[in-house]
């Protein structure tokens, strides 16, 4: 009943092809929403700690002059961040390609390592570093380093053999073999590397922010909650709801421009 | 699926393609197991080294022995905040187990709901989940039912995810072919469709109680007053390195015991599937 439409009814093929995948969610969330704000205005729940969706979207624009500049703190972490986990985490999966010691030695710590909850390093960070951006941004590379060294790792090795050999017996060097056979043909694993990548940096820089709140989206709904202030805290959650799904749909325009072949191969399904 | 073959191809990602005699073999699998220890003791040493000959104070970071003697001698004190992480951990994790699977299991059956949910399932997972501690800690304070749902948020849409796609995985000819002989709807998914879907149930599992630890500590780092976070928390704002770092060390305990609790119950649950994944794990 549910699997993909069978060939013999040809009226269910045509049934799905007429409502849009998009509608069914908009429709759920509007009902969710005219719910909730229907509930808050009956008085069912509680107005002070449930503030009604009217009230967080008023909330939301209204203080955008003081949102938006929390936004710009913790977008500059996030970046930092995610810098460094590109810069570090593509040098060492090369690094693990090439030397077989390197691959032997750390490649299994590093898998071993993600059973570890990473987070649990933040008020280590914190101790060190105390309160400015230094502990957010090393919490956001600490978080997305990984993805991105796994994925570069994939990618080189999943370069065709047979090209490689190929270049190597017309007397290609090392490097050409590398920037023109296996960079390219990596590239499609590593931006799924970098996309994770991208999303764990935010997450990395608000829970830095939550840990050793100083300034930022983070800082701020922890402050919001604590002061009671509910119609601010939703209206940051908002924000840094629109914050996390901007990156990914950043990264996914960045990733068709870079890898066009790619990815509109996928379109095909 | 051999690992035989791979490592003539494993030999030509690193360089010439030489033949393998046994001996460089036996030598490349024994290094492949010393060397991820020898660096692990390269760390510990040069981390004792380091604190101990730069005079780095106490405050700052504490020597590895140290911390693995506080560790075992003051077992009676972090018991019982282990205890509580625990607890949070297991009732929020069960309850995103039951849930994401039932939520699955509606997906499946009703495809309009399916397509509802699907952008929020994407959603999860682009979104910083975290940010909903905060909602949560001031509707329900700071005891432990926040905690439990918080836990619950991060595990439920990963299992989602997972199971859903495990359901929808059956290649539609089993299907009609198990209809062909005859088998009742019930029957049907008992016996072909959930067991066909429990490996992708069970890796959903698996991430599920790593992000669950994570919410876990998260949510006792933010607002707790016991709890293997609480007291992490607690000792960097004494600056007291050697409890910040022992309680480090059993949180990476339970997250290990966690994995590999997971991993057991899988092997018990379906072994057919783990011992093919086993060889692909031995290649890569």
């Amino acid at each position: 009943m549910s699997d993909a439409a069978t060939p013999i009814s040809g009226t269910r093929y045509s049934k799905t092809r007429r409502v849009p995948p998009v509608t069914y969610s908009l429709v759920a969330v509007a009902l969710f929403a005219l719910a909730w704000e229907g509930f808050v205005r009956l008085g069912t729940l509680p107005q002070t700690v449930v503030p009604s969706v009217s009230d967080v979207l008023e909330e939301a624009v209204e203080q955008r002059s003081f949102l938006l500049p929390q936004v710009w703190v913790t977008v500059q972490e996030a970046l930092l961040g995610f810098a460094l986990s590109i810069t570090v985490g593509v040098g060492l999966g090369v690094a693990i390609v090439t030397f077989r010691t390197i691959a032997d030695g750390v490649y299994p710590i590093l898998v071993a390592s993600q059973v570890v909850p990473k987070i649990a390093i933040a008020p280590l960070f914190t101790l060190w570093f105390g309160f400015g951006m230094t502990p957010k941004i090393l919490l956001a590379f600490v978080l997305g380093f990984f993805p991105v060294v796994l994925s570069t790792v994939l990618g080189l090795r999943s370069a065709p053999l047979e090209t490689l050999q190929m270049a190597q017996s017309t007397g290609a060097g090392w490097f050409q073999m590398f920037t023109k056979i296996r960079l390219p043909a990596a590239l499609p694993s590593m931006f799924v590397g970098v996309k994770l990548s991208a999303t764990f940096c935010v997450t990395g820089a608000i829970v830095g922010e939550f840990i050793s709140p100083s300034n930022g989206l983070g800082r701020t709904i922890v402050v919001a909650g604590a002061n009671l202030q509910a119609a601010l805290l939703f209206a940051g959650t908002l924000y840094i709801a629109v914050l996390g799904i901007t990156v990914f749909a950043l990264m996914n325009v960045v990733e068709r421009l870079a890898v066009p072949w790619h990815v509109s191969q996928r379109r095909q399904r | 699926m051999s690992d035989g073959r791979a490592v003539l191809r494993e030999d030509d990602l690193y360089g010439a393609a030489t033949a393998q005699t046994r001996r460089t073999r036996r030598r490349r699998r024994l290094s492949a197991v010393l060397s991820p220890l020898l660096i692990l003791m390269i760390v510990f040493v040069g981390w004792e080294a380091w604190i101990r000959l730069g005079d780095v104070p106490i405050y700052v970071m504490a020597p590895p022995i140290d911390v693995l003697r506080a560790a075992v001698n003051d077992f009676r004190s972090f018991w019982p905040d282990t205890v509580v992480t625990a607890q949070e951990l297991g009732l929020g994790f069960i309850a995103s187990v039951v849930g994401g699977i039932a939520i699955a299991l509606v997906a499946d059956i009703f495809e309009p709901f399916k397509r509802a949910i699907y952008p929020f399932l994407i959603a999860s997972q682009v979104v910083p989940l975290i940010a909903t501690a905060p909602i949560l800690i001031l509707w329900f304070g700071f005891g432990l039912l926040p905690k439990v749902l918080i836990v619950f948020v991060f595990g439920v849409f990963v299992i989602v995810i997972n199971s859903a796609i495990g359901l929808q995985s059956l290649e539609v000819e089993k299907e009609h072919l198990a209809r062909s002989m005859g088998a009742g709807r019930l029957a049907f998914f008992l016996k072909i469709k959930f067991p066909q879907a429990l490996p992708h149930i069970f890796s959903g599992l698996k991430l599920a109680a790593t992000h669950a630890v994570i919410g876990a500590v998260l949510a006792e780092y933010i607002a707790a007053s016991e709890g293997l976070g609480y007291r992490i928390i607690a000792a960097e704002s004494n600056l007291n390195t050697v409890e910040l770092m022992t309680g480090m060390v059993y949180l990476v305990l339970i997250g290990v015991i966690i994995f590999f609790a997971a991993v057991f119950v899988e092997r018990l649950v379906i072994p057919w599937h783990v011992s093919r994944r086993v060889e692909n794990v031995a290649t890569l």
